[in-house]
């Protein structure tokens, strides 16, 4: 990894390291420390990659179990935020192939009921249409795209995350950019004016 | 769609797509809590529960082994000596593998499905829960090439029983949520509890 990468991902860790320590020692209030610190975002990637409420939880929980279990082999060669969110991604891309053959094989899900109150007062056209369009789209791009447009992570912060060049970053945001413009042509119309 | 109407569509979704409700932070952390903290939380029943499920699986298996015998579904096997079915037939009936694999299998197949956790908890699973629905999953493929499958009623159930057990045999001890929904789905959609009890109770009439 890029030691530029490295630099800016430490400034998001102001404090980490302290807190590290001490929960690796088995104090508990600096590992809820960590939790307070990174959770929301890291419950907001989840949640806008599969797009259920408690699928994200449980998401949300996998991670940080495997990241306080693990704590003790962190050697800080990365920033925490960097290895949080690498385990962060991963998870989420395997459950969610395992949902995806546990939906194909046995249960079919209503996706109405992946919507919760708050958003169904939203454009519906947006939440079904982007939501099929970003489904669609193969999980390296998907991902990236998620991170980038979405949830505003730096290329930088990507790269750090999902272990690939800065450069590599911006091609998939703009490949990902490319196929959703497709996917979303039927709906162009109504988005030209929006 | 050009890259402007994009940018903004982009722009929109990032405050309207998929943002999360109020999301459960504190429900969250108790159960990482629980999870990476604590001990986990291990299923294993104690004695009582352990000799009872032992007591209900020998009953279960005693009245499957006499229910399928009377229903024809597995024919008497002669005496080697006499040559003769009835009394002697019927002990050694007892005998016969298709019989105590099914009278087993409904047994266990009830603890197991009693000892799952429920679906709202994402705690840890005790191991011995998958293997043994690998164990049961395996016995009923068998069962349902055997004499035994050829019986609609109990090969419907066998088919429902396969479904569930090969869930509970690909979860893991930090199981999530979905996946025993799934498995709750699948048994509240195929009424398996409720045959699995009612077959029980067939068995125990035919048997006494």
């Amino acid at each position: 990894m890029q030691n530029a990468q490295l630099a800016v991902l430490a400034t998001a860790d102001d404090g980490d390291p302290h807190l590290i320590a001490r929960a690796t020692a088995g104090d508990r209030g600096a590992a809820r420390a960590l939790y307070d610190r990174h959770a929301m975002r890291v419950y907001r990637l989840a949640y806008r990659m599969c797009g259920d409420r408690d699928l994200a939880s449980d998401l949300t929980q996998d991670v940080f179990v495997r990241v306080f279990g693990q704590l003790g082999q962190f050697r800080g060669e990365s920033a925490f935020t960097t290895w949080l969110h690498r385990v962060a991604v991963t998870t989420c891309l395997n459950t969610l192939r395992k949902v995806k053959r546990f939906q194909g094989r046995e249960v079919e899900i209503d996706h109405a009921s992946d919507h919760h109150a708050g958003e169904a007062e939203r454009d519906p056209l947006l939440q079904e249409a982007l939501s099929r369009a970003m489904d669609a789209l193969p999980e390296g791009l998907r991902i990236a795209l998620v991170m980038h447009a979405i949830e505003g992570y730096t290329h930088v912060e990507i790269a750090a995350t999902l272990g690939i060049a800065e450069g590599t970053s911006k091609s998939r945001v703009f490949e990902a950019r490319a196929k959703l413009r497709e996917l979303l042509a039927s709906h162009g119309k109504e988005y030209d004016n929006g | 769609m050009d890259d402007k109407a994009l940018d903004r569509l982009l722009e929109r979704a990032s405050k309207e797509w998929r943002v999360p409700v109020d999301p459960p932070l504190e429900e969250i952390w108790s159960a990482v809590e629980a999870a990476a903290f604590e001990r986990p939380l291990r299923r294993a029943p104690g004695w009582t529960i352990v000799g009872i499920a032992a007591a209900a699986a020998l009953v279960v298996g005693a009245a499957a082994g006499s229910y399928v015998t009377r229903r024809g579904i597995i024919p008497p096997v002669l005496n080697t000596t006499t040559g003769l079915p009835g009394v002697v037939a019927s002990a050694s009936s007892a005998n016969d593998p298709n019989q105590r694999a099914m009278g087993e299998l409904l047994g266990r197949t009830a603890v197991l499905l009693a000892a799952l956790p429920g679906d709202t908890v994402s705690t840890g699973l005790d191991p011995q829960v998958s293997g043994e629905g690998a164990r049961l999953l395996t016995t009923t493929r068998m069962l349902l090439d055997s004499p035994v499958g050829s019986d609609a009623r109990l090969r419907n159930l066998l088919q429902d029983l396969e479904l569930v057990l090969a869930q509970v045999a690909r979860l893991e001890p930090r199981h999530r949520k979905y996946e025993m929904q799934f498995i709750q789905t699948a048994l509240d959609q195929h009424d398996i509890v409720p045959r699995l009890r009612s077959a029980a109770a067939d068995l125990s009439l035919n048997a006494f």
